[in-house]
């Protein structure tokens, strides 16, 4: 799995990682400005609350996507490292919650009503997610 | 085409702009053979110490 991985991403796997991170992150930003809208929060003359629920659900299932391929590359090619252990709780509790998020909003299992909840928790681990990994490589050498 | 229809696409249109500049922008931030200097790949940064890195 992990040379799959290596040689899929050309040996740029931290690099592949932080691009496809980030990207799930100003995804989920856009979402919260989307739900935002869904629910009511926001109204936009050009954006009914429908249409920003249905594009919700549909950008929802392209980050579920992303973030399920980064957690399994993640653990294949480092797996739980001490020096990141903030990174590997915060990511494994993600991927914990966003399953539960996906199963409360497929069969409601009486949490419905906790989903905006569900969805601001996700997002910040998300963000702490990437701040404990992406910066120390895109900091780069400044 | 309905007006909801239209909303929705354009909606996910913008999502795919996001997406699109977000990978401009970290791309570039990157740089070419950034995991070199980053170490990003581990195994390969042990092996090229002293060579290609930092400098």
């Amino acid at each position: 799995m992990e040379d799959t991985l290596e040689s899929l991403m050309r040996g740029n796997v931290a690099s592949v990682k932080t691009v496809l991170t980030t990207v799930a992150l100003a995804l989920a930003v856009y979402q919260l400005a989307l739900i935002a809208v869904a629910y009511g929060r926001v109204r936009l003359p050009a954006l009914a609350a429908p249409s920003a629920g249905i594009a919700h659900r549909a950008a929802g299932d392209t980050i579920a996507a992303l973030l399920a391929f980064l957690a399994v590359a993640c653990l294949a090619v480092y797996g739980f490292e001490d020096d990141m252990l903030l990174h590997g709780i915060a990511g494994a509790a993600l991927v914990a919650l966003l399953v539960a998020k996906v199963a409360v909003v497929r069969r409601g299992l009486g949490l419905s009503r906790g989903l905006p909840l569900f969805g601001l928790t996700v997002f910040a681990l998300l963000a702490v997610t990437w701040a404990t990994s992406a910066p120390e490589v895109l900091g780069g050498d400044s | 085409m309905g007006a909801r229809a239209l909303q929705v696409l354009a909606s996910l249109l913008v999502a795919a702009a996001i997406v699109a500049v977000t990978i401009a922008v970290v791309t570039a931030k990157l740089g070419p053979n950034s995991d070199d200097d980053h170490g990003g790949d581990r195994d390969r940064q042990e092996d090229s110490r002293g060579g290609h890195g930092r400098g």
